[in-house]
């Protein structure tokens, strides 16, 4: 959801329209079979002896998950929701990066960062590409046992908050066990890395076909 | 206003040929930005502690986006480590039900 802020909004747009207008169930229009296959799709879902979700309103937009052993737990799951939780997990995201000491770049930095999208040389990404002395200073500085081993468990905390919030971003996301191994790095058995800077901002690559689809 | 999202290219395996199209999330920039700092200076720094404390291979703390101690996790204990992270904000849902939920949200 929230990668609709930074794509072209062409991309959103155009296929809702096009869907509005040909394939909604009200509409008359020559793709009858696509609407004949949504329309009982869309109303088979509360009636479906497996189905373990209910929606909430009419508008669809608010669903209530059937969760536990027994399917009897409840627990409601909206685009809202999403959104307050992602709001949440940036203001965490920040407030450690503050106690880590490190800074956030800014936006002149950002925009300048380099990547190679083509590259597929083993060990390259983009800590490769834009090697930076600050972390060579802050190591040197800071010597104390105690405040590295607390840097290394703060990090791993921070780590959770971003996994959690790129779960988030960019509608339905892999499974679980595709984005433990969330790659910086080109490596020698997979090829491409799975965190790329392009358009304008990173993007998290994994071949989830469900995902937005880039092209180059 | 109703939506309908058509997909028939579902795959459940990743696809590393480059010479196929990337599928990509588009990360927020605001986020985007926390999250290409904690690449190029949480990640460098961790990967020297890590080394000295733990004895972590600094090269896989470099590679991998999410690790402890320097270290990538068993794979299967992510969704356990996302759901706990959804807790602590009040959203209590198992993984795998969440994102059968995301696609039904997505679909309308």
């Amino acid at each position: 959801m929230h990668c609709l802020d930074v794509i072209d909004h062409s991309r959103v747009k155009e296929p809702e329209r096009l869907s509005q207008l040909f394939l909604n169930s009200h509409v008359t229009s020559n793709f009858s079979s696509i609407q004949d296959i949504k329309r009982p799709a869309k109303h088979c879902i509360p009636e479906h002896h497996g189905n373990n979700v209910e929606w909430v309103n009419r508008e669809y937009n608010i669903l209530k998950v059937h969760t536990g052993p027994q399917g009897l737990g409840r627990v409601e799951v909206s685009h809202t929701i999403m959104s307050s939780v992602y709001q949440r997990l940036m203001l965490n995201i920040q407030e450690h990066m503050v106690n880590l000491g490190v800074p956030i770049m800014p936006e002149s930095e950002f925009n300048g960062l380099r990547d190679g999208l083509s590259c597929l040389t083993p060990r390259q990404g983009l800590s490769v590409f834009n090697r930076r002395e600050w972390p060579v200073n802050f190591v040197r500085c800071n010597t104390a046992r105690e405040f590295r081993a607390n840097f290394v468990r703060k990090a791993t905390k921070l780590y959770k908050f971003c996994m959690a919030a790129i779960h988030l971003c960019g509608g339905p996301a892999p499974r679980g066990t595709e984005e433990a191994v969330t790659r910086l790095l080109n490596s020698e058995t997979e090829l491409m890395r799975n965190i790329l800077f392009m358009k304008g901002t990173l993007g998290v690559q994994n071949g989830y076909a469900m995902m937005l689809r880039y092209v180059n | 206003m109703q939506r309908i999202t058509l997909t028939n290219r579902y795959t459940k395996q990743r696809r590393y040929n480059p010479n196929t199209e990337m599928v990509v999330k588009f990360l927020p920039r605001t986020f985007a930005m926390a999250l290409a700092s904690v690449i190029l200076y949480v990640k460098p720094v961790e990967a020297e502690f890590a080394r000295e404390l733990y004895g972590s291979d600094p090269s896989q703390t470099s590679e991998f986006l999410f690790t402890v101690e320097g270290r990538p996790v068993e794979p299967k204990s992510m969704t356990t480590i996302l759901s706990e992270i959804y807790s602590e904000f009040g959203f209590v849902i198992n993984i795998s039900d969440f994102r059968l939920a995301g696609y039904l949200l997505k679909m309308h």
